[in-house]
């Protein structure tokens, strides 16, 4: 009877356990490993420095940990789709997005070609329970040989976003007038991610770097004239500072961590554009769009 | 004696030269009433406007998000105006002692605390080209069609400008309540906000408010400060 009863509780007592969730389903992009490698690249470019290297020295593998996201609002008719992804060894977490949704005024849909990350945090403790995501276990050796064989192979603007982008670039110098139009004014159009819709340029002469940003594909450039890329700028004669922590409270700075980076995209990955002054003077029109033909 | 224009005729020549400098109209389009850029609600409106996404924009989610993102930034302004924490200075916080709004927003000049607003030479608050010219963008695209996303965000960034500077009205801080920050004791109330560029806040007596606070918005990064007071 007694040992009856001790199996029977033991029973219950295993029935009882928790049973684990299943980790999140990811869509196709999300699971794709060219497009993990991607984000690591961006990352490596663009966040991670030399402590990480130092840190990682002895791991043999890499973890991301991936979650679809709802945001905390959505409209009507809006199917874009989130995602998180948290990078254990860099401590990172970045946040994606996969545009797709309408806008009735253009009559048009903003649909993004993929993921992209729209926003990226240090994060050094998991940001949630490690079963509310699918853990993705990338080959240490096998990730640095790829960022090693692509350290020098830029990824430039195809022929559509190039133009694009000269246009935007041409109209924000037009809003500058203070430049000398009597002199060629260069540009340098920075290298591009598909996993990012930041674009940059800096303009030399003014020694200023722009921030183009948007949610719209590289094969839609008529969307310059209908919709303003959202656009900064950042004078680096005055607005650059060794940390944020010096220009508390101010929206307009940037580190030279994040300076160095940026001239690094554009000055030596990047494309070299000299325009004549007096092309960029207000009322100029801009130039045709080259014959795809030729 | 020279001879003067009768006084009528002087008021349309002023008004003639006003219009032509753009400083009596205001951007229109059906649906949309923004008030003009020199008067103080009509300058509140367009760092409003200015600081968040509009529908194709970097940072957009939606529309509800961007409305909340303008009211955050506006109290961002009021807190730095109203309610400087115990054992801090407006000065430490802004840049500058006022209690007047505009002032505070062109506080630094064009690239001061707020990147774009500035006052020029004759001390009229004014805004660098490409501010204009992006909200001359987002009326036209509100003109197109019966009133959608882009004329209700232009109107709302009106209506809490207006209700703020003219009737004395604010909104409902979404911060106001927060006490501690991952750890950290904070003041509550959001100080500052940042367009989210990839640079990192690491600390120092800004606190960056996180997603589970609902920290970002817009696009944009709400930060409160240290609560200095044990």
């Amino acid at each position: 009877m007694k040992r009856l009863l001790s199996t029977a509780c033991l029973g219950l007592l295993l029935l009882a356990r928790p049973v684990l969730a299943a980790p999140p389903a990811l869509d196709a992009q999300l699971k794709d490993t060219a497009f993990q490698y991607e984000v690591l690249r961006y990352v490596y470019l663009w966040y991670i420095d030399d402590r990480f290297f130092i840190e990682t020295a002895k791991a043999t593998s890499f973890e991301l940990w991936i979650r679809p996201v709802e945001p905390r609002t959505r409209d009507p008719g809006d199917e874009s789709r989130h995602a998180e992804i948290w990078i254990p060894a860099a401590q990172i977490q970045l946040r994606l997005k996969l545009a797709n949704y309408p806008v009735p005024e253009l009559s048009r849909q903003i649909k993004s070609p993929g993921y992209r990350i729209t926003r990226a945090a240090p994060l050094a403790a998991a940001p949630g329970p490690r079963e509310n995501y699918a853990v993705i276990t990338l080959d240490r050796d096998k990730i640095r040989a790829y960022l090693t064989d692509n350290r020098f192979r830029p990824q430039l603007p195809d022929a559509a976003l190039r133009q694009r982008l000269l246009g935007a670039m041409r109209e924000v110098a037009k809003l500058h007038p203070n430049f000398n139009p009597d002199v060629p004014q260069v540009f340098f159009l920075s290298t591009v991610s598909p996993v990012s819709g930041d674009l940059w340029v800096i303009w030399v002469n003014e020694k200023t770097a722009i921030r183009f940003g948007g949610e719209f594909g590289a094969d839609e450039p008529d969307l310059l004239a209908l919709l303003p890329l959202h656009t900064q700028l950042y004078d680096l004669k005055t607005h650059v500072v060794a940390s944020l922590l010096e220009t508390e409270g101010s929206t307009g700075f940037i580190t030279k961590d994040w300076t160095g980076r940026i001239l690094y995209q554009c000055f030596v990955l990047g494309e070299r554009v000299d325009v004549p002054g007096s092309k960029l003077l207000p009322g100029v029109p801009p130039p045709p769009p080259p014959d795809p033909g030729h | 004696m020279e001879s003067r224009p009768k006084p009528s005729r002087r008021i349309l020549l002023a008004g003639a030269w006003l219009l032509a400098a753009g400083l009596l109209t205001a951007p229109t389009a059906a649906g949309v009433d923004l008030a003009p850029a020199q008067s103080p609600e009509g300058y509140v409106a367009r760092l409003l406007i200015n600081e968040v996404p509009f529908p194709g924009e970097r940072g957009w989610e939606s529309e509800a998000d961007s409305k909340d993102a303008m009211r955050q930034v506006l109290l961002v302004l009021d807190a730095r105006l109203k309610h400087i924490p115990a054992r801090y200075t407006q000065r430490q916080i802004a840049s500058i002692q006022t209690d007047d709004i505009i002032d505070l927003m062109t506080a630094g000049g064009i690239h001061g605390q707020i990147d774009g607003f500035y006052r020029d030479d004759r001390g009229r608050p004014v805004t660098v080209p490409r501010v204009n010219t992006r909200l001359e963008y987002l009326v036209g695209i509100a003109s197109k069609g019966k009133p959608g996303t882009f004329a209700r965000l232009l109107n709302h960034a009106q209506f809490l400008a207006s209700s703020y500077v003219l009737r004395k009205e604010t909104a409902p801080d979404l911060f106001a309540p927060l006490k501690v920050v991952s750890g950290t004791p904070v003041t509550g109330r959001a100080y500052s906000w940042m367009t989210d560029v990839g640079d990192f806040h690491p600390g120092g007596r800004f606190v960056r408010i996180p997603d589970d606070e609902q920290g970002g918005l817009g696009g944009n990064r709400f930060f409160t400060l240290q609560n200095l007071v044990p």
